[in-house]
């Protein structure tokens, strides 16, 4: 799996779903100072195999040699929890709200554009929890309305090393 | 007497402080830390706590360690672009920092965190 690739994907598709510029959407737990609202946090937050199980497939070795004349693949599903925390200035206007940002970037995730995008780094979209709304406090004295969006997304896992095989076998016997 | 000659006759010392730029991201949400430059500054570095200590967690033992530094020069705990102090070799992070005026002139108070595993 290429976390990279990943991780651009996704920020890419809140991104430009949300309207936001790139610096205003950052990844979480990266020791920075919050930007100025309104800006989100994402955080990727559990990753399991979804009751799946992983799998070994064999194939021929591109340019065989001794001793690893095949490749063997370790394959398996995943399933990842996507966590997009919205926070916004008290006087937003409506549209600019947490919450509202949140569904844009939701809603847009069924667009066949930004699918295709995701579906390019490997990453499909599964299901969506409630956005829940927040309340946070500021500097001590300004309230901040924040709110969360919840998402499954389905990605493969996939690692491979060399080996070899058995390529005759020889019984020896004595007949009578 | 003024504070500066305070903390010039209990100063312990003349310390290296690395400051970073604002930092910037790379277009994905990913910080990318800003330019770093050192300059040195006369404080007077004492414990703030109980000095060295050992906090032992799941993850391993680390430290819990606080010093007050007393300084003419403005010390900046910028989330995410804190000051860094050279202390007894070891790297510490400004999180803290008061503003005194008066007393014949301006200083200051700030904190730091040990970032190294006694």
């Amino acid at each position: 799996m290429n976390w990279t690739t990943v991780k651009d994907a996704l920020h890419a598709w809140v991104r430009t779903a949300s309207g936001l510029s790139a610096n205003k959407v950052m990844w979480g737990a990266q020791n920075i100072g919050r930007g100025d609202s309104p800006f989100i946090s994402l955080r990727l937050l559990t990753l399991g195999n979804g009751g799946a199980q992983d799998w070994v497939d064999i194939e021929d070795a591109e340019v065989p040699e001794a001793g690893a004349e095949v490749t063997r693949i370790a394959r398996g599903q995943r399933t990842m929890t996507f966590t997009v925390t919205c926070f916004a200035a008290a006087n937003a206007a409506d549209a600019s709200e947490p919450h509202a940002l949140l569904e844009g970037v939701r809603i847009r995730a069924t667009l066949p554009s930004y699918r295709t995008a995701l579906r390019a780094a490997s990453v499909g979209i599964g299901s969506f929890e409630d956005i829940t709304v927040l309340d946070g406090i500021i500097n001590t004295v300004t309230f901040e309305p924040r709110a969360v969006l919840t998402c499954r997304l389905h990605l493969t896992s996939e690692i491979s090393e060399t080996g070899t095989f058995i390529e005759s076998a020889e019984l020896e016997g004595t007949y009578t | 007497m003024t504070v500066h000659t305070t903390i010039n006759r209990l100063a312990t010392g003349t310390y290296t402080v690395t400051r970073y730029a604002a930092a910037s991201d790379d277009g994905f949400g990913r910080k990318v830390a800003g330019a770093t430059s050192t300059f040195s500054i006369v404080a007077c570095v004492q414990p703030d706590n109980k000095g060295l200590s050992n906090v032992v967690g799941p993850e391993g033992q680390t430290g819990a360690d606080i010093a007050s530094v007393w300084t003419m020069t403005e010390l900046r705990p910028t989330p995410g672009s804190q000051d860094e102090i050279t202390f007894r070799g070891e790297q510490w992070k400004v999180f803290a920092c008061e503003l005194w005026e008066g007393l014949g002139g301006t200083s200051y108070r700030g904190w730091a965190a040990r970032q190294k595993v006694p």
